[in-house]
């Protein structure tokens, strides 16, 4: 098992856990959202074969309201 | 009609969906602005407390092209990322570029803008800074690849109008070929009436209108006051002087008032 962090809070993920599971375990299944992999852009068509390392921080931003 | 960046749109107004009293005053307030761009933003998850799908559905329906801003950023590297994010997410190469270098009075960093404007053009963004009424600044942002400016006419959200008409006079003067909007500290329509009679391409604001005590009503307001004001500009306004010139023509008065003359 790997530590890192999602969304803030530190959470454990087995070893090789791709970044594609990790969304899906945790809803994120719709388009409306993205994500940052140490504080890195990773593009949608990547996160089936970003596989998450121990320290990681995962982000995921929504969309809210903005003047 | 008029050009924004690729777009033809019919409205100069731009409008921000932050701060309603609610998610059904906010669209109602849009359609009555009848605007054809809305700034939208994004937001970290909570791992507690997941976002609801309401503002994106709403938003989506509304049918208006989306400017997605950097708003919370103060460096270039955190203004690249959250725009590349917002890409992803809007689906648009528009990104309003926030900035911020001061957190009194939410003034952007100059320095940064530049360094984020330079980065995000190179990486095929439409570029929107939102940035100071400084015209060399403002010069650097086009050498960069920016057509679009956004000075402010006040701090945002501070309601205080065109603090510095002559700044802003000179960039329209300066800067002919640039799509200049003015952004952020616009409170009352006789504000934007002002911004667009200077020449300004356009209007963008939000408080003005999600503060008001009738959302829609003052929406409405400045609808009516950006055409106003960009009738005013293309009408070519008088020019103003300093003694009295009657309006009604004297010659043929009737000879009571000429013996007064006389």
């Amino acid at each position: 098992m790997i530590t890192i962090r999602f969304n803030n809070e530190a959470i454990t993920v087995k070893k090789n856990h791709l970044l594609i599971d990790l969304l899906t375990e945790n809803g994120y299944t719709k388009s409306y959202y993205a994500v940052a992999l140490n504080r890195c852009f990773v593009q949608n068509t990547d996160y089936a074969t970003t596989l998450l390392c121990e320290g990681d921080v995962v982000e995921v931003v929504m969309p809210m309201q903005g003047g | 009609m008029w050009k924004l960046a690729d777009q033809t749109l019919s409205s100069r107004l731009l409008l921000g969906s932050a701060q309603y009293p609610s998610l059904q005053l906010m669209c109602e307030a849009i359609v009555a602005a009848d605007v054809g761009v809305i700034t939208v933003s994004l937001k970290r998850e909570s791992s507690k407390e997941k976002s609801s799908n309401d503002f994106w559905d709403a938003i989506k329906a509304l049918n208006c092209h989306l400017l997605p801003n950097t708003a919370g950023c103060h460096n270039a590297s955190d203004a690249i990322l959250t725009a590349e994010m917002a890409r992803e997410i809007f689906q648009t190469h528009w990104i309003k570029l926030e900035v911020i270098g001061d957190d009194y009075n939410l003034q952007p960093d100059p320095f940064e803008l530049v360094k984020a404007a330079d980065g995000l053009v190179k990486k095929g963004f439409e570029v929107f800074p939102y940035c100071t009424d400084d015209l060399v600044l403002c010069q650097r942002l086009m050498d960069c690849g920016c057509r679009i400016l956004m000075p402010w006419a006040a701090p945002i959200g501070s309601g205080k109008g065109l603090v510095n008409p002559y700044a802003l006079e000179t960039l329209r003067m300066r800067l002919p070929e640039a799509t200049l909007i003015v952004d952020a500290g616009i409170g009352k329509p006789s504000h934007a009436v002002q911004a667009m009679e200077l020449g300004f391409d356009a209007v963008l604001l939000n408080t003005a209108v999600s503060l008001a005590q009738h959302p829609v009503q003052m929406a409405s307001a400045f609808r009516d006051a950006v055409i106003a004001g960009r009738a005013a500009f293309e009408a070519g306004m008088m020019l103003e002087r300093n003694i009295a010139h009657p309006s009604t023509p004297l010659l043929d008065t009737p000879f009571w008032h000429q013996e007064t003359i006389n």
